[in-house]
């Protein structure tokens, strides 16, 4: 998925993981059927933890049978989404609202979260073509909602070119979607497509490896067998259908187009207005039929009053007063203290999907040398910097990349992680001086310590827990004889002008992350780790390693294109456990969703992205 | 007249008063008799002690550290922390409690106590080197050179002190600095702000000092021996102007100290994890309602330190103003 950098701090659910407590594994679900979720559900609807300090906060995934329609709730919001187009929409809370507003051809069901189903899609996709081609057939007599402020919306039902013009539109200028490119790069005529917007950026070009042969049918061609990783892209928002004669006035207007303020839905909640970085109204959708998809749909309306800086006051708000729960931030600190330990019952934790790790410059000295790498991997004490986010309530120590929950977790090692000489380094949460040193005396460092120059630059956040966390590094790999230079500054200049920019990288920036789009092990170690990454975008890297492993780089080209769901997992599994021998970077959390909501509030959170579901969510008595 | 008459005590508010003890006349000096009025102000002397014991301290600092059983500043304890990755408050292991990441506020407290008084001190005297001279010449020369620095000193002071620190720090504090290198991140950049941004007041009021001093017979005679106007400046005026300095200065080191507490708490002072007062004041000011005692102790150490800096700059000043009355 994305960098934490457009969380914001909160983090992508991720599937459940019983894979860390002996469960059958995730990956062996097959994707060619609506499958139950590898993480079961108990008789409360209650998902199986990975942790013990996780099972005591467990999140309700199925709406229970009391839940009654009726209510308004009210979602606290630190800031604004990213975007209010859902083509735009590349934000983990912003998926809270389009979750429940729009309909993907796929989507994720609160509790199944193994492979997407269909959503817009009336059935499972067919593959054939050896893996090259994609058909989906769109359900009949789906409706779109007013238009988001007024006016007249578009009262012809959804056909499959509407989809179609949904993807082709993230391709312009104007509307500045993070991921089509990503994960449509093996779509043919794609090239074309991005040419044809070089010309003329007001009009969405027409994508030629996307057809609709009928208004029921859209298919996709690919160069490549990827299917597995299009289909699961499918169930992000950009898929989510946009008739172009309603849309095309908006999407042409520069510098951005307007058509996320005049957005017709075709869930069973519409955005009815939309005020920017204040509130977002959401109503029911009037032409949604219930039944028509896998949503619930209880509130008659949801309100997200954005603006409390503050979050713990926040979070103490919705703990005590009605209606409310989060938004996008995460109860931490005092406010988490407060939850577990006054209100349990309106706390829970749900394993992010997402990944937090030290990113070391493998281009550059000292970390060009694999043995110091090494060295500062085994000196780094995990459980501190953990302490630092909460402690064991808002994580588990990581030991690999791919977290609990999504295929090739168990594969990488499981919780425990890599076993062997290999990856002794990376063995001891709370660090081994002997260890390092013995690493750094490999590098040359005969004293077991740096000597000489060993100035090295860190760039990190510069507001809690992100510039705790980089305090708590500093003094360790002071100990190892670093002269750390730390440079705490703003969270977004933090990527945008130092990690993220080739040119301009530190030799550390302890604050990254990576969290899934969808769940696959694609999804969280592809992009994070392939050279290609670099290559492709130098001033907006996400490969802050800049690892340039060509044994990794082949074969993470080679498990695209696995379609096998047991073979795809091996597949991640092992490359996770080749980049964890890199050592090219730090694991050290996989983290939680710590969500809070109010006493009559009966929250349903979805695994999928770890956050409340406001499709299943209710209000007690309503 | 004869010999045995009784003490006759004279105003001693009078340069160059003598005691009558006897039959002896003493003289004392200006230095002296400033001593005396220095030494009747209790607060005075109460602040002038704590300083002299909170200079130690600073020097001193790992010493005292290790003898209170603290931990040394950037060490981080985790035993410190509970379950929610919280700190602990005062304890016998931990006098003043921990910080959010675990680091004995003692110790952190005494360290701070370096940055606070090397930030104040330096800056102190730079702002008034530069005050100084600018005033000086600015009096002395008058035309166009009183005209140049003093619509400087009045462009100056119309600028937003603050937001030109705030600017002036965040340009300075990543990388090499700024200026070719010549400030530095961190420490240099607050001292080189706070002289940047005060330099005015110390040049004004030497300026008027200046002017009237320059109207004054010695000058017109050592003008008359040949004196060139630069002696005149270093050999006549700036002499007579020690008082006036000294009070600027020892009025303005609790302003630096707390305008270096304000830039650290800005986030644009010294960066972390280098202990400063101020910083350890923001950090703490998230969770002050259960968290007490990491903005209590060095809000203490910063609110006693300037009071005893003003105490001691108010007792310098009366002290050297001979036509003060005490009462």
């Amino acid at each position: 998925m994305r960098s934490r950098s457009r969380l914001l701090g909160v983090l992508l659910p991720g599937l459940l993981a019983m894979a860390s407590l002996g469960v059958a594994a995730c990956g062996s679900s097959s994707k060619s059927s609506s499958a139950s979720s590898a993480t079961s559900t108990n008789s409360s609807g209650q998902s199986a933890a990975v942790s013990n300090e996780q099972a005591k906060f467990p999140p309700v995934v199925t709406a229970p049978s009391t839940a009654v329609k009726g209510g308004t709730l009210t979602v606290i919001a630190n800031g604004d989404v990213d975007y209010i187009d859902p083509g735009a929409a590349y934000y983990q809370p912003t998926y809270m609202i389009d979750l429940a507003a729009d309909s993907p051809l796929m989507g994720w069901p609160p509790n199944d979260t193994a492979a997407p189903v269909p959503l817009l899609a009336s059935g499972q996709p067919v593959v054939s073509n050896g893996g090259k081609t994609i058909t989906f057939h769109i359900k009949p007599n789906v409706h779109y909602s007013p238009p988001t402020g007024g006016g007249t919306g578009w009262t012809k039902p959804v056909v499959s070119q509407d989809v179609k013009y949904a993807i082709e539109r993230g391709l312009l200028p104007g509307v500045p979607n993070g991921y089509v490119t990503l994960y449509f790069s093996d779509v043919n005529g794609l090239a074309a497509a991005q040419a044809a917007v070089k010309k003329d950026p007001k009009v969405a070009p027409n994508w030629s490896g996307i057809t609709t042969p009928n208004s029921s049918t859209i298919v996709f061609n690919l160069s490549k067998p990827s299917s597995i990783g299009v289909i699961d892209a499918l169930s992000l928002p950009l898929s989510s259908p946009v008739p172009q004669a309603y849309a095309a006035k908006y999407d042409s207007q520069t510098p951005s187009s307007t058509y996320g303020q005049h957005q017709i839905d075709v869930g069973p909640y519409y955005i009815s207005a939309y005020s920017p970085g204040k509130q977002i109204t959401m109503l029911r959708n009037p032409n949604w039929t219930p039944g028509e998809d896998f949503r619930a749909a209880y509130l008659d309306k949801i309100i997200v009053q954005e603006g409390f800086s503050d979050e713990n006051s926040a979070v103490q708000k919705i703990l005590t007063g009605t209606s409310m729960v989060n938004f996008d931030f995460d109860a931490t600190g005092e406010a988490l203290k407060l939850a577990a330990t006054q209100y349990p019952h309106q706390l829970t934790l749900t394993p992010s999907g997402g990944n937090r790790y030290v990113a070391l410059n493998t281009q550059k000295p000292p970390f060009n040398n694999i043995n110091v790498r090494k060295a500062v991997n085994a000196v780094t004490d995990k459980v501190a910097l953990l302490a630092t986010r909460g402690g064991p309530l808002s994580g588990i120590v990581a030991t690999h990349y791919i977290p609990p929950g999504i295929p090739g977790f168990q594969q990488a090692g499981g919780a425990a992680g890599p076993t062997g000489v290999a990856y002794n380094f990376n063995q001891y949460p709370t660090g081994n001086m002997t260890l390092a040193e013995s690493y750094m005396k490999k590098a040359g460092y005969s004293s077991g310590k740096c000597t000489g120059n060993c100035t090295i630059t860190m760039v990190s956040d510069n507001t809690p827990p992100g510039s705790n966390t980089a305090q708590v590094l500093k003094t360790q790999l002071t100990a190892l004889g670093f002269n750390v230079q730390l440079h705490p500054v703003e969270h977004a200049t933090m990527y945008t002008k130092f990690c993220s920019v080739v040119a301009n990288e530190p030799n550390i920036c302890p604050n990254v992350g990576w969290v899934k789009d969808f769940n696959d092990g694609q999804a969280m170690i592809d992009v994070p780790f392939n050279y290609a990454t670099t290559q492709g975008s130098p001033t907006n890297n996400s490969n802050w390693p800049q690892l340039n492993d060509p044994a990794v780089n082949n074969a993470l080209a080679a498990a695209k294109l696995i379609t096998d769901p047991t073979a795809r997992a091996a597949a991640y599994g092992k490359i996770d456990d080749m980049i964890v021998a890199t050592a090219a970077a730090i694991p050290w959390d996989w983290d939680y969703e710590t969500n809070v909501a109010s006493s009559n509030v009966l929250p349903v959170i979805n695994e999928f992205n770890g956050l409340t579901d406001l499709a299943f969510t209710s209000i007690k008595g309503g | 007249m004869s010999v045995g008459v009784p003490d006759i005590i004279l105003d001693e508010t009078d340069v160059g008063a003598v005691d009558l003890v006897s039959d002896e006349i003493e003289a004392r000096s200006p230095w002296e008799l400033f001593f005396k009025r220095f030494r009747e102000d209790k607060f005075a002397i109460a602040g002038a002690i704590f300083l002299t014991v909170l200079i130690l301290a600073a020097i001193f600092a790992p010493l005292v550290v290790k003898l209170v059983g603290a931990t040394p500043p950037d060490q981080i304890d985790p035993n410190s922390l509970d379950i929610f990755g919280d700190p602990t408050g005062p304890s016998s292991a931990h006098i003043f409690g921990v910080d959010q990441i675990g680091r004995d506020v003692f110790s952190r407290v005494i360290y701070g106590a370096r940055i606070s008084l090397l930030v104040a001190f330096v800056s102190t005297a730079i702002t008034t080197v530069i005050g100084v001279f600018c005033g000086l010449f600015a009096g002395f020369y008058r035309g166009w050179v009183d005209t140049v620095i003093s619509r400087t000193v009045d462009a100056w002071l119309a600028i937003p002190y603050l937001l030109l620190a705030i600017g002036l720090a965040s340009a300075c504090s990543f990388g090499n600095g700024c200026v070719g290198g010549l400030i530095k991140p961190g420490v240099p950049v607050v001292i080189a702000v706070i002289a940047i941004t005060s330099w005015t007041y110390p040049a004004r009021i030497i300026r008027g000092q200046v002017l009237s001093l320059r109207e004054k017979e010695f000058v017109d005679a050592s003008r008359s021996l040949g004196a060139s106007n630069f002696r005149i400046i270093i050999k006549d005026l700036l002499p007579n102007l020690t008082a006036p300095i000294i009070v600027f200065a020892s009025t303005f080191l609790p302003t630096a100290i707390l305008f270096e507490a304000a830039l650290s708490f800005l986030g644009v002072g010294v960066q972390p994890p280098t202990p400063s007062w101020g910083q350890m004041i923001s950090d703490a000011s998230p969770n002050i309602a259960t968290q007490w005692w990491y903005m209590l102790f060095p809000g203490l150490a910063l609110l006693f330190t300037a009071l005893a800096f003003n105490f001691v700059g108010d007792a310098m000043t009366d002290a050297m103003n001979p036509r003060a009355r005490r009462r």
